[in-house]
């Protein structure tokens, strides 16, 4: 049970709703065949937009979308052999899960006989084999979804969409099928785009990511390279844990970074986005991890003073929060041991890893 | 418990606010059709002999049947008609569902007698109906439209059709927009989502109007009284005859009595059945 994944072209794709609102502004990426590609963004980016337009209920404004070798802009959802995931899973409520499984393989014209296997075939790579006679609302949610995904399957499309499929489930669950449907896709070989707002499932599953902000997509790339790499401001505060500290360029570093100097004491080596123009003087803000600050001594390079506001147990690391003099907030992460030694109120030192943080130029206006 | 505590009223206080209904239900309603039954069964001593007589009648018989007949044949063009309705109205944006809601709805502020009225100057013999039939060629003589069963049908179709737009519409907009496009997402051509998808999951809704269009047209008078005529006549036309033109209380009312149990057992089989339908669903 293994087939080829199709290779996914979006070209210029510009999906606008009535003259004012563009939920996706020439969007252009490409999808290789098995990739799992996630599109990450806050809720009205433009995510689902772009699945709609895939999936073929909505029609692009401008733009084409090629899925293998079709061109399929112009081709009606029934006709584009896509398997589609929906957020509450869309099973037929008065079908069972079996009749469920079966509706793509009836549609194309197989006989029962014929597609009773390929019906069992799926219900056991779900291990739903039991409960196929069970109606969807006897399942409890993660089953539920485990039905979509064999339904979805069963007419073996070269490519899957999922929207937001594992949001309805609790957090346990989903990162059960997290695995599931990572395992279930190196062994099809399907091309998946999943769409979603919760980064960290993002950067768990997927091949590449490509976050999006605004209608656009910010950057497309591997998920170490999007959380160590951001492209832009909008990727560096949207994925992962960040705290931003502003300052001014005061130069450049041997690495080919820039050097700020912060608005409250003490300057950070940076590294910048290959975009970004940043020059000498000018206002910036410094992307800074909690992976990249340790507690320090007084006086060593690249060291800040800060006083501890609030610690809070996580199992294997405490998080605090420190304050600069100048009131600006840092997210730092501490060892259990070292938290101990750590009291409220307390003023600590805190050391950043030279060359690790991102700086962006400033957003017009400052802040 | 405390929330459903926070949402009713307390026992004593919300009994009395039914209470007013509850009297008027019990003198209104329940204490004439105590007596109309009792009348059909005392005369003046406990006996069936109306009921054998009523039954056993070849006129009564066929007045039975043909108000089961005529009132299968309404639930049936009602559904027709309405369907289609209640399906457009799911597909249109929400001023245009709207605008169709309004044009069904808005017929039901008329009584029916203008309505029915309304139909007989549409069927007479120099009606807007002959008239156009006959400037198309089809006939040269005006047809007599008017006081036969057809005409009873299609004018009581009419009266009766928001009751079967509306609840089909309900089960309609009730499915989810992601099954029909799970459906289509799926292989199944426009046609396949509507058969396999909108249509069994409307069923609720569709059973509902059906039954509705049917039990009241049973008991309709209005439409039946105007449009059809003597070769024609309906249940409720025989009891008001009956009761009023030849004062046979007591065959009216054991006409009466055999209607509502009719009623009673096509409500009693249709819940049975709605039951069994849930239970198919959980």
């Amino acid at each position: 049970m293994s087939n080829m994944g199709a290779t996914v072209r979006v070209s210029q794709l510009v999906k606008s709703y009535g003259e004012h609102v563009t939920a996706v502004d020439n969007a252009n990426f490409e999808v290789r065949s098995g990739e799992f590609l996630s599109i990450l963004g806050p809720s009205g980016s433009g995510k689902t937009s772009i699945l709609m337009c895939l999936a073929g209920f909505e029609v692009p404004t401008a733009g084409r979308i090629h899925i293998g070798d079709r061109d399929v802009t112009d081709l009606p959802p029934n006709k584009r052999e896509i398997g589609v995931i929906f957020q509450k899973y869309a099973l037929f409520p008065h079908m069972t899960v079996r009749e469920n499984i079966r509706f793509p393989l009836k549609m194309r014209g197989m006989t029962r006989a014929q597609s009773d296997v390929v019906v069992e075939e799926a219900l056991a790579t779900v291990r739903l084999t039991e409960l196929a006679n069970r109606m969807p609302a006897q399942l409890s949610g993660g089953q539920q979804q485990r039905v979509a995904i064999a339904r979805a399957i069963s007419f073996r499309p070269p490519l899957l969409l999922m929207d937001e499929s594992l949001s309805a489930l609790d957090k346990k669950l989903r990162e059960e099928m997290q695995i599931e449907i990572k395992e279930l896709q190196r062994k099809l070989g399907l091309t998946i785009i999943f769409v979603t707002h919760d980064q960290e499932e993002a950067l768990s599953m997927s091949d590449r990511i490509a976050v999006m902000s605004r209608g656009r997509i910010e950057q497309i790339e591997a998920p170490d390279v999007i959380y160590a790499a951001p492209a832009t401001r909008f990727v560096a505060g949207f994925v992962g844990e960040s705290s931003q500290i502003s300052g001014r360029i005061a130069g450049t570093t041997e690495q080919g970074g820039v050097s700020v100097s912060l608005d409250g004491g003490g300057s950070i080596d940076c590294r910048t986005a290959p975009h970004d123009r940043l020059e000498i003087g000018a206002p910036a803000t410094v992307y800074l991890r909690p992976d990249h600050v340790t507690l320090g001594a007084a006086g060593g390079p690249d060291t800040m003073a800060a006083k501890i506001l609030s610690k809070s147990f996580g199992g294997s690391a405490v998080s605090a929060i420190g304050e600069l003099s100048n009131g600006t907030r840092i997210a730092i992460r501490l060892d259990p041991e070292e938290a101990k030694s750590v009291a409220l109120d307390d003023v600590v030192h805190l050391s950043v890893q030279p060359g690790q943080s991102m700086a962006f130029a400033a957003e017009e206006g400052g802040r | 418990m405390a929330q459903s505590d926070r949402r009713s009223l307390s026992g004593p206080l919300s009994f009395g606010l039914v209470l007013p209904l509850l009297i008027i239900f019990l003198f209104v309603f329940c204490w004439p059709i105590i007596k109309l039954l009792g009348v059909s069964l005392f005369d003046p001593a406990f006996t069936l002999d109306h009921y054998r007589e009523v039954l056993g009648n070849d006129f009564t018989q066929v007045i039975f049947l043909r108000t089961f007949r005529v009132s299968l044949l309404v639930a049936a063009l009602a559904l027709l008609i309405g369907y289609p309705i209640a399906n457009l109205m799911r597909s249109s944006p929400p001023f245009w569902a709207m605008v169709i809601g309004a044009c069904v709805l808005i017929p039901l502020w008329t009584s029916v007698l203008v309505r029915s009225f309304a139909w007989t100057v549409l069927l007479q013999r120099n009606g807007a109906v002959n008239a156009i039939l006959q400037s198309l060629g089809i006939t040269n003589a005006p047809l007599s439209l008017l006081y036969n069963e057809i005409a009873v049908i299609v004018a009581q179709a009419h009266v009766m059709l928001p009751f079967m737009v509306m609840p089909i519409y309900q089960s309609l907009r009730a499915i989810p927009d992601e099954l029909p496009r799970a459906g289509l997402s799926l292989g199944a051509s426009n046609l396949a989502v509507f058969w396999h998808i909108i249509l069994p999951l409307s069923r609720p809704g569709v059973l509902a109007g059906f039954l509705m269009v049917f039990v009241v047209s049973l008991g309709a008078f209005v439409t039946p009284a105007l449009i059809g005529g003597p070769s024609s006549m309906m249940l409720a036309t025989a009891i008001s005859t009956e009761i009023t033109e030849k004062f046979n209380w007591a065959r009216g009312a054991t006409l009466s009595a055999l209607l509502l149990i009719a009623v009673a057992v096509l409500l009693l089989i249709f819940s049975r059945f709605m039951q069994l339908n849930k239970l198919e669903q959980k």
